[in-house]
């Protein structure tokens, strides 16, 4: 491509391409202060823990029922936590240091 | 000398002081949200917003973890890179949205229809070419015709040196001509 190419091209893009900068919406500081504030106040975390205590403790005494081996049942309460380890880790990683 | 005033916010932040992050994301909003704009699209404004809130929820959760060794501005425009073309690889599959005020601003309103329909078929030529550029090639095109920013702040938000980003402009440029061309468009 000549010089001359270049230049007639960079003008017709100039023309093609040039349009209204985009903006950021009114709502968009309201919206990010609302998911930085988003947290879990005291009483949701301690049902979220309760839940989580109950759920494993009924998970381990069907698994017991079941007459499975303890290490049966460790391996299955262990390798999912292991994987959502893994996935947290994934997520945050993905940013850079 | 004075110091890097987003350093100051930085550690001002990490103190848990939330009016000094409000003040990062008032400074590093627009070319973020410009740079998440510029790879995905005209059509995907509203993507564009949402990939800009994604890139602050993160820097606040991460801001402990910045080491420093960059400008804050480097890594947050870095995280929106990233983060803008995870999200453009997600939509790859979907039906493009273009909202109609693209559309009408798209639509001149001089000239005979003929030329009209001359120009909207160029412009849609244009668009799908762009979109076959490699990624920093259309981001960097966009920011320098669609949204008028100058080498040096295009040079900012990819952290190449200018004269990258001139030598990236001259290859998008010939490699659309090429493209172009092929699809019937020879008066360029």
């Amino acid at each position: 491509m000549t010089s001359s190419d270049d230049q007639r091209m960079d003008a017709w893009l100039a023309r093609t391409m040039a349009a209204e900068p985009p903006r950021l919406t009114p709502a968009f500081d309201r919206r990010l202060d609302e998911r930085l504030h988003r947290r879990l106040g005291s009483g949701a975390r301690w049902t979220l823990g309760l839940y989580a205590g109950a759920s494993l403790a009924a998970s381990l005494w069907v698994m017991r029922s079941a007459a499975l081996d303890w290490s049966v049942i460790t391996g299955a309460v262990l390798i999912p936590a292991a994987l959502l380890a893994v996935v947290s880790r994934y997520y945050r990683s993905t940013i850079p240091p | 000398m004075s110091a890097d005033p987003d350093a100051v916010l930085v550690a001002r932040s990490r103190e848990g002081d939330e009016r000094a992050f409000a003040e990062l994301v008032h400074r590093h909003r627009a070319p973020v949200f410009r740079l998440a704009a510029s790879i995905l699209g005209r059509g995907c404004l509203a993507e564009a917003e949402d990939v800009t809130q994604d890139v602050f929820v993160r820097v606040h959760h991460a801001l402990q973890t910045f080491r420093g060794d960059a400008q804050f501005g480097s890594w947050v425009y870095r995280i929106a890179f990233n983060q803008a073309l995870n999200v453009k690889a997600r939509m790859r599959y979907r039906a493009p949205h273009l909202p109609a005020d693209v559309l009408s601003a798209a639509a001149s309103p001089e000239g005979s229809p003929y030329q009209q329909l001359h120009e909207s078929r160029q412009a849609q030529a244009l668009d799908d070419c762009v979109a076959e550029l490699p990624e920093v090639y259309q981001s960097a095109l966009r920011l320098y015709y669609w949204m008028g920013a100058d080498v040096d702040e295009i040079a900012r938000l990819l952290a190449v040196p200018a004269n990258t980003v001139k030598s990236y402009l001259h290859r998008a440029r010939r490699l659309l001509r090429g493209l172009l061309q092929e699809r019937g468009h020879d008066e360029l």
